[in-house]
Parts: structure tokens; C-alpha cells; sequence
């Protein structure tokens, strides 16, 4: 204990900088929520206009039964595993550089949730009966079909949403406590709630470890099997294109690859917006960078397995599919997909010197997200639009009502964190200083 | 209770009810005139789509007559396949149903229970004969046809899936007719409106249980197919080969 | 802390320490003062590596874990089982109970009780069992290690407590007296 290393003498610059978001806001913050705000209202008005007069101002229609609000639904809920990637598995390998980075993807987690969650009201048909999904002891005398995939959907998204909030609350204890002692105002009592009467002590600090250090492992597991069973929704149907074992792991892994794509367009804008330059480093956005280069190897990889696997075996209902996605009526968005999320992250990541470079890795993150955007909806679309019987092929583009519900969603999401980030220390005020008073500071 | 045994013994014992309904297609007889179509909307109180929503691909039909063409212009053939729910003993829509809106009655029949069905739409993906509709918006009929629709029948709201029943308002009142007379239902007591309307007979439906009945002879003649029979869905629905070309 | 009378005095004394500075020398002098650990108290802004107070943690955290995870099969068995039994539906020809549901319903109640249950043990170890008079100290905030004690309503030992803690370095000591509720 006598030569403890430096770095102590850091601590309150670390709460100055750190803690600033919280307590200074510009007109220009003002601004951007406002801005947001009425995009999220259009997008509100679109949901209840489409609840007045039906779920037909979609342009659903048989047998394209579901479309854009399943494609963003799973698309987002890739996302949300940005934050259980990023700082569940690096703390549970005990990556360092994990640090500055972690709070900012559990924030995404928790925001992609909430949004995934609203797509599913947006999708169902008579949404004011969702309460039929819900397993408790009814006049109705009967219980949700636990069979269905879509159960074990809900019960998997359920389980990975309160987790993550714990997940994601349980650091923050800490650093909501520095807020109460620092921050004046209503939100000191927030946070005087929220801390818990943290001060601090040697059993607090070791009880919070302690739950850390078990929570982390489960939920890396629970993140997997969530996104598996969204997997499962589309292998468990008989659909052509669906059917099929790879769906679980294709559908984690591209998971994984959009989150990292959104923590890097996070990390980048952050990092400029609040000045954040000595914590969030070159360094950061290297080792993402580097990650990137894996998942989209990964990713390439099961996505050429399953393509190889239609082709080969020439089924005629499964090549159909195939066939409307390399030259039919998909091309385009399928060649503009791949190049999004498989070519040019490889071509340029793979430079160590292109890694180094924030704003391209910003670019890249930002097209993988697109690029996954599209591939949760030719996922969806295509195979629905060949069915066996021929007949009944057909083709769908999202109407104006669904693409304002999205752009809505979409700004609600950013409002969402906007508004996180006035609140909650965007990064871990007290793993950083732990990271830097223990010799890993480069 | 009973009905809950009942349902249980369903499951291990697929015909737990005397009866077992099935239809037969004749594709040699269809001529693809689709009385069966017009027959079925008129008795099952579906939907008027009208133009602007067929053309979305939206217009709801519990049967539709599928037209396949057949070679090279000058020398084609117009194929039609009539298809409808094929109410599957091993219905891949009924599992996958959140709220047990979608399930399978003792009887064979693969039942949708309007009721209960919030229209998550996963039943619809997953029929691989496209069989399910979707009622995208209220319903509406044009006057005066909103004053014929059918007493016996629920008119589905929006939201709601909704499918071929094999008319079970005419099997219920087939049943409760043979029952007050303390008879099992004869064959030809119950048809369907699509059965009932067809000009060259080309649709048979009866009790599969009874071997007299036409449905049982026909099923076996050795013409008999299924649709999408390799999925292993074992629909009740037997189509009958051409027999020329 | 059960023999003290319902508004005693408690006198409480907060040390505040450079972190560079070694506090097992002074635990022990005041340990021989006949200070018991439990009445001491470590505060710091981030976690300490090696436990300097000995005291009794309760049933340890992960045992409540693995009781939770239990409690969540059970959970699981109930909605994924128990509830299809209780209205038996046939549905596509598959079995009321199929074992492969059950699995992952399971897994997923097995988890969130899991976690719900830990975190509530943590929060209940955390925001409950806590001394009073503890007071957070904005320094400590800003980097010092605070050592704080109760010393019940002997003044005079409040006074020699906290001149041992100024002999061994403390940067500041302060004695605070609280009415104590218990």
C-alpha cells in the first residue's frame, strides 16, 4: 500500500470533465432536441393514424405479412447488443481499453431496447390487445402459447431488458453518488435516490464488484440467446430463405457487427461534442476498428455459407429466393448491402493505418448500419415474397406512413440518448479512475 | 374438462371426433370459373376490397383459383388450381400463434379464433399455401350488399386474420340436425358454400371417417395428391390429377 | 450497538488520507483501542484492492445467485409447461409439453430471476447495511481515502481516536456528534 501508483492526482479533473455534460448545456443541445422532438411527434402521429384506420396503411399485404417494422425491430435489437458486447465480453477478458467505452454502448443497449420494443406495437394488428401476450391468470382462462417462437421472444427480450438496465445501473451507482454530492437541484434528489446511499465504503465497493463480476457473464449469455431466439423466429418458419439452422448465429454476429458499427459512430461524435479527446483515444477506435475487421470476417463467412448451401443445392422454392436477391428484384438493395457491410469495411479496416483514423472509422460504422439496415429487411422480404406457390409472388416497398414511423423512431432513439447523456456520465467516472490510478493509463 | 381431455387426446390420437372432414379438388373438373370465389364471399361474410386494394394485392379470398399457364405462346394451356385452407393435421400456422388464436379443433379442422388473434401475422408467413388473409382494415360492403351478410357468421374486424373454415356454420348445423334425429351425419348433408356452388362438381366434401362417402372414394382413386406434400403438413385437402393434358 | 439508550450521543470521526498513505498500521493501533472493525469504516472513490476491515459479509452474493437461478427454472417450468397443461390446446400436431419450449423458456426465466435476485441482494447489502453518521466528504470524492469511526459518546476516546489519526498522517479529522436512532 505504501507505493500506491500514481494517477490520484487526476481524480478531479476526471470529475470536472467528466461530469460537464451534465452540468452545461448549449442552445445548440437545445436545438438538436427540438429538431428530434418533431420528427418523433411525425412519428407519433403516423403510429396513431395508423391505428385509427388500420394496420393497412403499412403496404403489407399477403403474403408479405411482415415487413419494415420486423426488419427495424431486429435490426435494433442488434444494436442493443452493442453494449452487452462491448463491455460484457471485454470485461469479462478483462480488456482495459474497455473503460472510456462501455458506459456509452450500455446507454445504446438500453435506448435500442426501448425502440425495439415499440416496433413490436407498431406491428401488431390490433395493437390494444397486446396484453394477450402477457402470462398471468385471466377471465379468458387461458394462458399465451409458449410454443410460438414469438413467446420465447418476448420472454428472452424481457430477461435481456431488465438485465440490461441492472447491467447497466450497477456502475453507475458510483458515479450517480459523485452527481448527488456535486449536482444541485431536483436532480440531486434523483440521484440521491438512485445512489442508494453510496459513500463508498471497502463492503460497498466489494458487494458491487462482486454483482459486477456475476452479472457480466450471465448476461453476455443472455445476450446471445436473445438475439439467437430472434434468429429462431425466422428458422422455426417454413418459409424458403428462412428455414434454415444458420439463422442463430448469423443473426448474433451481425448483431454484434452493427453495434460495434454504431458504438464507433457514438464514440466519434461524443468524443467531439464534449471534448472528450484525452479519454476516448486513437487507441479506442483502433481496437473497435479491429474488431470490426473480425465480426465482418465472421459475418461474411456464415452469410457465404448459407447463400453456398441455396446454391448448390438448387431446391427451386430456396433458388427463387436466391435468384430475386443476386439478379431479380433485390438486386440492387442486395449488391449496395454487401458492399455496405462485408467489402468496404474489409478493404479499409484491414490498414492498420485506416483503424487509426476516427472519422473513417465513423464512415465505415455508419455504413455498416445502413448496409444491416437493408440486410434485416431483405432477410425479411424477399423470402415472404416468394412463396412456394408461385402465384401468389410479389414485391414490397415500405409506404410513407412506415418510413415516417422509422424516421420517427429513429430520431426518438437519438432523442433518447440526447437526453441520456444530460443525465448519466458518459463514461464510468470510476473505472476510468480505477484504470488510471492502476498503471494502465497509455 | 371433457373438452380439455378431449383436446389432449387430439393430439395423440388425431381423430378424437367421429368425423374427420376433407375435400377433394377435382382439377379435371375446375374450369376456373370461380362461382366457388363469389359463392364463398357471399356465405362467409368477407370483405368487399374494391379495386384500389385488390390492385395493392390486399383483396381477401378464403379461395382463390390460381392460373398457371402452361408452354409457348401460340400453343399455351391455362392450368387452374383452386386452393383454399387445407386444414393440416400438422398445420404449420397453428404452433407458431402467440395466443392460441390458430388451433386445431378434435374434429381436424384448423380453426382461427377471431377473436383472441391480436395479428402478429406470423401464421400468414408460415402457410405455405398462402392460404390465410388478413383483414388490413375495417370491413366495409358496398349497399345493398351490406344487407345480405350471414347471421352465422362473425364479421372480423381489422387487424384480424382470417381463413377458409370449411364453413363450420354448415358442419355445426349438419351435426346438431343429425344429433336431434340421433344420427351420424349422412354424406351430402353438409356443403360448404364453394362445394355447393360448383357447376361441374368439381369440389367434394364429406367425412373422411365414413368409407362410404364420396370424399373417401374419391381421395383414394389413385389420383390423389396433396399440395406440397413433401412438407409433411398432411393436409385434409386431396387434389384429383388431370386426366389428359 | 444494541445496549445504547434510544437517544444516545455518537460521537463519529472522519480521517481523510492521501491515497500514498498506508492505513493497516493505523487500523491495528486502533484495533488495540479496543475499536472493533465493525464500527470502522473505509471510504475511498474507487475500490481499494486488498480489504483492510474484517467484517461479515451475510450470505455471499452468488449463492443468492445460483437460489435465484433455481427459483427461475422454476419459473420457466410453470409458463412453458405447467400453463399449456392447464388449457391443453393441440396446435400443429405438436405436443403439449415440448421439452426443447421448456428449455429455453427456462434459460431465459433462469437468468432474469438470476439477476433480478442479485442485484436486489446487492442493493439490499448496499443501500441498508450501512452504519450511520457516515457522511460523504466531498474530498473523497476529489481523491482522498477517508477512515471513518464511531466511537460512541465517550468524548474523551473521540479525542484520542482522533489524534492517532493525525499522528499517522491524516490530512484532516473531523469529529461530528449525531443523535444515534437505533
Amino acid at each position: 500500500m505504501t507505493n500506491k501508483p500514481t494517477g490520484w492526482e487526476e481524480i478531479p479533473q476526471i470529475n470536472r470533465d467528466l461530469l460537464a455534460p451534465l452540468q452545461t448545456t448549449t442552445w445548440r443541445y437545445f436545438l438538436w432536441v427540438g429538431i428530434l422532438g418533431c420528427f418523433v411527434a411525425a412519428g407519433l402521429g403516423a403510429w396513431t393514424y395508423q391505428i385509427q384506420t388500420g394496420i393497412g396503411q403499412t403496404n403489407l399485404h399477403h403474403p408479405i405479412f411482415w415487413g419494415s417494422y420486423i426488419g427495424s425491430f431486429v435490426y435494433w435489437i442488434g444494436v442493443s447488443h452493442s453494449g452487452t458486447f462491448i463491455s460484457g465480453v471485454l470485461r469479462l477478458t478483462n480488456a482495459e481499453w474497455r473503460r472510456p467505452v462501455t458506459r456509452m454502448a450500455e446507454l445504446m443497449t438500453m435506448v435500442a431496447l426501448i425502440v425495439t420494443a415499440l416496433f413490436i406495437f407498431y406491428h401488431l394488428g390490433r395493437v390494444w390487445l397486446f396484453y394477450y401476450l402477457i402470462p398471468y391468470p385471466n377471465q379468458r382462462g387461458i394462458w399465451p402459447n409458449f410454443r410460438s417462437p414469438l413467446m420465447w421472444d418476448a420472454t428472452a427480450i424481457l430477461t435481456y431488458a431488465t438485465a440490461s438496465t441492472i447491467y447497466i445501473y450497477l456502475p453507475l451507482i458510483p458515479d450517480f453518488a459523485l452527481a448527488r454530492n456535486r449536482i444541485q437541484g431536483w436532480r440531486k434528489t434523483v440521484y440521491r435516490w438512485l445512489a442508494m446511499g453510496w459513500h463508498g465504503s471497502q463492503a460497498q465497493w466489494y458487494t458491487l464488484e462482486t454483482a459486477i463480476r456475476i452479472i457480466t457473464p450471465l448476461i453476455v449469455m443472455v445476450m446471445i440467446s436473445v438475439h439467437s431466439i430472434v434468429g429462431f423466429d425466422f428458422g422455426m418458419a417454413l418459409v424458403p430463405g428462412w428455414h434454415s439452422t444458420i439463422f442463430a448465429p448469423y443473426f448474433v454476429v451481425g448483431a454484434v457487427h452493427s453495434g460495434l458499427g454504431m458504438v464507433v459512430i457514438g464514440l466519434y461524435v461524443l468524443r467531439k461534442v464534449y471534448h472528450l479527446h484525452d479519454y476516448v483515444r486513437t487507441e479506442h477506435f483502433e481496437k473497435i476498428g479491429q474488431l470490426m475487421v473480425v465480426t465482418t470476417l465472421l459475418l461474411a463467412w456464415l452469410y457465404f455459407s448459407e447463400q453456398l448451401t441455396v446454391w448448390y443445392g438448387k431446391i427451386p422454392e430456396h433458388i427463387a429466393v436466391q435468384d430475386s436477391l443476386l439478379y431479380g428484384s433485390y438486386a440492387v438493395p442486395f449488391w449496395f448491402m454487401v458492399n455496405c457491410i462485408y467489402v468496404l469495411p474489409l478493404i479499409t479496416l484491414v490498414w492498420p493505418r485506416f483503424r487509426r483514423w476516427p472519422l473513417g472509422l465513423m464512415i465505415i460504422g455508419l455504413f455498416i448500419n445502413i448496409g444491416m439496415y437493408m440486410e434485416r429487411m431483405l432477410i425479411i422480404v424477399p423470402p415472404l415474397g416468394h412463396p412456394r406457390l408461385s402465384f401468389q409472388w410479389v414485391d414490397y416497398f415500405p409506404s410513407f406512413i412506415e418510413l415516417t414511423i422509422l424516421t420517427g423512431t429513429l430520431a426518438l432513439a437519438l432523442l433518447l440518448y440526447s437526453l441520456a447523456i444530460k443525465f448519466v456520465p458518459v463514461i464510468s467516472i470510476w473505472e476510468e479512475k480505477f484504470g488510471r490510478t492502476h498503471g494502465q493509463h497509455h | 374438462m371433457n373438452q380439455e381431455n378431449q383436446a389432449v387426446e387430439g393430439y395423440s390420437k388425431k381423430a378424437a371426433s367421429p368425423y374427420k372432414w376433407e375435400m377433394v379438388v377435382d382439377l379435371d373438373r375446375c374450369t376456373g370459373c370461380e362461382a366457388c370465389v363469389l359463392a364463398c364471399h357471399a356465405e362467409n361474410n368477407i370483405r368487399i376490397s374494391g379495386e384500389e386494394e385488390a390492385a395493392q394485392g390486399r383483396a381477401i379470398n378464403w379461395i382463390r383459383i390460381e392460373r398457371y399457364w402452361e408452354g409457348e405462346y401460340p400453343d399455351v394451356k391455362a392450368k387452374f388450381l383452386p386452393v383454399m385452407c387445407q386444414h393440416c393435421d400438422d398445420a404449420p400456422c397453428e404452433p407458431v400463434c402467440p395466443v392460441y388464436a390458430s388451433y386445431h379443433t378434435p374434429e381436424g379442422l384448423n380453426a382461427q379464433v377471431y377473436n383472441r388473434c391480436i395479428g402478429v401475422r406470423y401464421c400468414g408467413n408460415n402457410c405455405p399455401y398462402v392460404a390465410r388473409q388478413f383483414n388490413w382494415f375495417d370491413p366495409h360492403w358496398d349497399e345493398p350488399l351490406a344487407e345480405q351478410l350471414n347471421p352465422d357468421v362473425t364479421v372480423r374486424s381489422g387487424g384480424v386474420m382470417e381463413k377458409c373454415t370449411f364453413c363450420v356454420q354448415r358442419i355445426r348445423t349438419g351435426k346438431e340436425t343429425a344429433e336431434k334425429e340421433g344420427r351420424r351425419v349422412k354424406d351430402g348433408d353438409i356443403t360448404p358454400a364453394c362445394v355447393q356452388s360448383c357447376p361441374t362438381s368439381a369440389l367434394i366434401f364429406g367425412d373422411a371417417n365414413d368409407p362410404e362417402s364420396r370424399v373417401a372414394h374419391l381421395k383414394n382413386n389413385g389420383r390423389g395428391f396433396h399440395l406440397l406434400e413433401s412438407l409433411g403438413t398432411h393436409p385434409s385437402v386431396t387434389y384429383l390429377r388431370r386426366l389428359s393434358e | 450497538m444494541d445496549n445504547t439508550t434510544d437517544m444516545a450521543e455518537q460521537h463519529v470521526i472522519l480521517g481523510l488520507f492521501d491515497p500514498k498513505t498506508s492505513l493497516s498500521p493505523v487500523l491495528d493501533q486502533l484495533r488495540s483501542q479496543g475499536i472493533p472493525d465493525a464500527l470502522m469504516e473505509v471510504l475511498s472513490p474507487l475500490p481499494l484492492e486488498t480489504p483492510l476491515l474484517n467484517k461479515p459479509g451475510g450470505i455471499p452474493l452468488h449463492r443468492i445467485t445460483i437460489m435465484g437461478g433455481v427459483v427461475g427454472i422454476g419459473v420457466g417450468i410453470f409458463f412453458a409447461a405447467g400453463t399449456a397443461w392447464l388449457y391443453p390446446l393441440v396446435t400443429g400436431g405438436k405436443p403439449i409439453v415440448s421439452i426443447p419450449v421448456v428449455g429455453i423458456i427456462s434459460y431465459e426465466t433462469m437468468m432474469l430471476v438470476a439477476i433480478v435476485v442479485t442485484f436486489l441482494a446487492m442493493a439490499v447489502k448496499i443501500g441498508f447495511k450501512q452504519q450511520s453518521g457516515i457522511r460523504q466528504d466531498p474530498r473523497i470524492d476529489e481523491g482522498a481515502v477517508g477512515l471513518s469511526i464511531q466511537v460512541g459518546d465517550d468524548t474523551a476516546k473521540a479525542e484520542s481516536v482522533s489524534r492517532l489519526l493525525q499522528e499517522a498522517g491524516a490530512s484532516e479529522v473531523e469529529i461530528r456528534t449525531i443523535a444515534d436512532h437505533v
